[in-house]
């Protein structure tokens, strides 16, 4: 398991792979290859990137990395019944197409083993309100890098208020000109300024339900 | 130890071939007439055998342009002082540009208190120590000189600090003859024999000219020493225009170079072919307050000139980056530092002296974190120098093909591989958004540079001295101090 952590961390995706797989064959459940494998080595290089330890391409790397064995872990999870963590829709809201934070958020999310519904950029707040019902998600999570596109995030939360889905997701946003103080303001439950701590921030609130 | 060729072998000049040829011919004739003086009846005979003459009453030597060129022929173009670790040597003539730390500090701000005190001997073994630990000092001056040894023998004190707290190449320190014979003790037992100490020479030492065209019998007395053993040595001058220099930076350049080739001529007259590296620091007097500035536009110029002067001769060469004025770790302790810093190491020359010093009043005041940020600006500095790399590869047409319009980078393979070489990675500057760096402690550069000296003293110990040679050098200052 350690080397799996390691080889994550290193962002060693053929390797993790093979690690995987040698880890299931030797009848190690799915479960715990997720958490004490790829998990928990996304841990550790989510932890160097809140220290600013490490760099950006590198962390993209190490999420590469932790998708490769996560594709070998799926159909076990999904046939052993173990839910495959708490869902996510993530998106750029209306007029703003700057997406690659969004997408940094994704990878994290993911690498911390959410399941992530990535819905794009430029994406309206009905769009966000019919995701959230179908898929069912824990969590809406939006963002925006300009302060014109900012309002879009009260427009949607109050879009979820309307269909009755806002008592049952938790509510993120980040981007560059968001604060916390704006994220009150509208009614989020939550605010992020980067990946790492967009990562910290919707596990604390899913363990908060 | 690698510096950086700057932007590909294009320098900044702030001289034309022609003017270069002006302040050469110039300098000839003041070394003619009024020619130098030099105290010391030994070093006149030889500078009459060869060929100069000589005023016995006033101790003038009138040096003919012929003796300039001879000295130019026989002083070799190259050199290399060498650091007990060999990954240090520093090597001149290779086109790179290196930083050194500062000199002559007597007061220290104490580390623990913040207050202003005079300058120990632990401040300047903690000093060494702290440069053998930055990346960006390549060449370590003796940047404090310590007030609580004995004066007689606190040049001992001074070359036992710095052999011992570094693997770096050093400048040492000797003030007479005796002084000088017993660094090349010290140089011996550390390298193990006189033979040894030659073919790996780990310090330099130097002789300062007196502004205006004077040469001191006791310095003298160590370029002898030092170049009959055949030793690698530096010659160096502080004219300050207006003050013991003309007020013209033309001038000032005339009468530097002219002291700096006396000072050459008198090496190779010594000794021919010892190696010998020529260091010119001049200055401006400020007219209002009285004193020579460090840090000015003017010095900075002269700085760029003497560099161009050095390259037309093919000698090995310093000239001065900055040491601030200012009291305090303020902005014009940062931007004086880092104009010069930058304009200096774009003029190509091979050693910027004081670039990374944690000197600031003029160098009367060391403080460690005045250090770090050098270090630090030298670091952003040698990027700039380092240039925009254009090649297949760099162009990146297939990878902007390949990413495509609307696409982005950032999960690039060709990202991953470049961004390493591409940036630069800040290591004190803040580049964190206002609400994490409040988070984080609001820290500014004076308070992350602090950090950075803590670890640094804490954590960092260059390889000692064997005990012998420890024993060996310690008995040498001993002796000196009677």
């Amino acid at each position: 398991m350690i080397t799996i952590v390691n080889s994550v961390i290193e962002g060693e995706a053929e390797k993790v792979r093979e690690l995987v797989q040698q880890a299931i064959t030797g009848g190690v459940s799915a479960d715990r290859v997720l958490s004490e494998g790829l998990i928990a080595g996304m841990n550790v290089v989510g932890e160097r990137m809140r220290k600013h330890e490490v760099f950006l391409p590198e962390v993209l790397l190490s999420a590469t990395a932790m998708h490769a064995g996560m594709d070998l872990l799926k159909p076990l999870l999904a046939a052993s019944g173990v839910g495959l963590g708490p869902k996510v829709v993530l998106g750029t809201v209306k007029g703003d197409i700057h997406d690659i934070g969004k997408n940094l958020v994704g990878m994290m999310l993911t690498g911390a083993g959410f399941q992530v519904v990535d819905i794009g950029r430029d994406i309206p707040a009905e769009r966000f309100v019919q995701v959230a019902r179908e898929e069912q998600a824990q969590v809406v999570a939006m963002s925006a890098l300009l302060t014109t596109t900012m309002p879009e995030m009260k427009v949607t939360i109050d879009a979820l208020k309307a269909e009755g889905l806002r008592e049952k997701v938790k509510v993120i946003v980040g981007g560059a000109p968001v604060s916390p103080e704006y994220a009150a303001q509208i009614g989020a439950d939550g605010y992020a300024r980067d990946a790492a701590s967009a990562m910290d921030k919707v596990r604390e609130l899913v363990a908060s339900v | 130890m690698h510096g950086v060729v700057p932007l590909k072998g294009r320098t900044a000049e702030v001289l034309s071939r022609e003017e270069i040829l002006q302040i050469h011919q110039a300098a000839l004739e003041v070394l003619k007439d009024p020619g130098v003086k030099i105290e010391h009846e030994e070093a006149l005979d030889i500078l009459n055998r060869g060929g100069a003459e000589i005023d016995q009453a006033k101790q003038v030597a009138h040096i003919p342009a012929f003796l300039v060129e001879c000295a130019l022929n026989q002083a070799p173009r190259f050199m290399t002082v060498c650091g007990r670790d060999p990954k240090y040597d520093l090597k001149s003539g290779t086109g790179e540009v290196h930083f050194t730390n500062g000199h002559g500090a007597t007061f220290v701000n104490d580390f623990d208190t913040g207050e202003r005190r005079p300058a120990t001997k632990k401040d300047l073994e903690d000093n060494v120590r702290l440069h053998d630990a930055l990346e960006n000092t390549h060449f370590i001056f003796p940047e404090i000189y310590p007030q609580d040894v004995p004066t007689r023998a606190l040049d001992r004190h001074i070359s036992q600090a710095l052999l011992s707290n570094t693997e770096k190449p050093v400048i040492a320190t000797a003030y007479d003859s005796k002084g000088a014979r017993d660094l090349i003790r010290m140089g011996t037992a550390i390298a193990g024999s006189e033979e040894a100490l030659h073919q790996r020479p780990m310090f330099t030492v130097s002789l300062g000219v007196v502004s205006p065209l004077l040469f001191e019998r006791d310095r003298v007395d160590v370029l002898l020493e030092i170049c009959r053993f055949g030793h690698p040595f530096q010659v160096y001058n502080i004219p300050s225009a207006g003050g013991t220099s003309p007020a013209t930076l033309a001038g000032t350049l005339v009468m530097a170079v002219a002291e700096l080739l006396a000072g050459l001529i008198l090496t190779q007259l010594v000794k021919p072919g010892v190696p010998v590296r020529l260091e010119g620091y001049p200055s401006i007097i400020d007219q209002k307050y009285g004193c020579f500035t460090f840090a000015c536009p003017e010095k900075a110029l002269m700085a760029v000139a003497m560099a161009q002067m050095f390259r037309y001769y093919g000698v090995p060469h310093g000239i001065h980056g900055a040491t601030t004025r200012a009291n305090v770790l303020d902005a014009q302790a940062g931007y004086e530092t880092g104009i010069f810093d930058m304009f200096t190491a774009l003029s190509g020359s091979e050693l910027i002296i004081e670039a990374t010093s944690s000197g600031m009043e003029n160098t009367v005041l060391s403080v460690h974190e005045q250090a770090v940020i050098n270090n630090e600006i030298c670091g952003m500095v040698y990027r700039i120098l380092r240039g925009i790399e254009v090649n297949p590869d760099t162009l990146a047409v297939n990878v902007i093909r390949e990413v495509g319009p609307g696409g982005e980078f950032l999960t690039h393979r060709h990202t991953l591989e470049y961004h390493k070489i591409e940036n630069w990675d800040a290591r004190l500057g803040n580049r964190m958004a206002s609400d994490e760096w409040v988070e984080s402690g609001a820290l500014d550069i004076r308070a992350k540079a602090r950090e950075e000296v803590k670890r640094i003293l804490a954590t960092h110990h260059p390889r000692p001295l064997d005990i012998d040679v420890q024993r060996k050098l310690a008995e040498i200052v001993e002796e000196a101090e009677g």
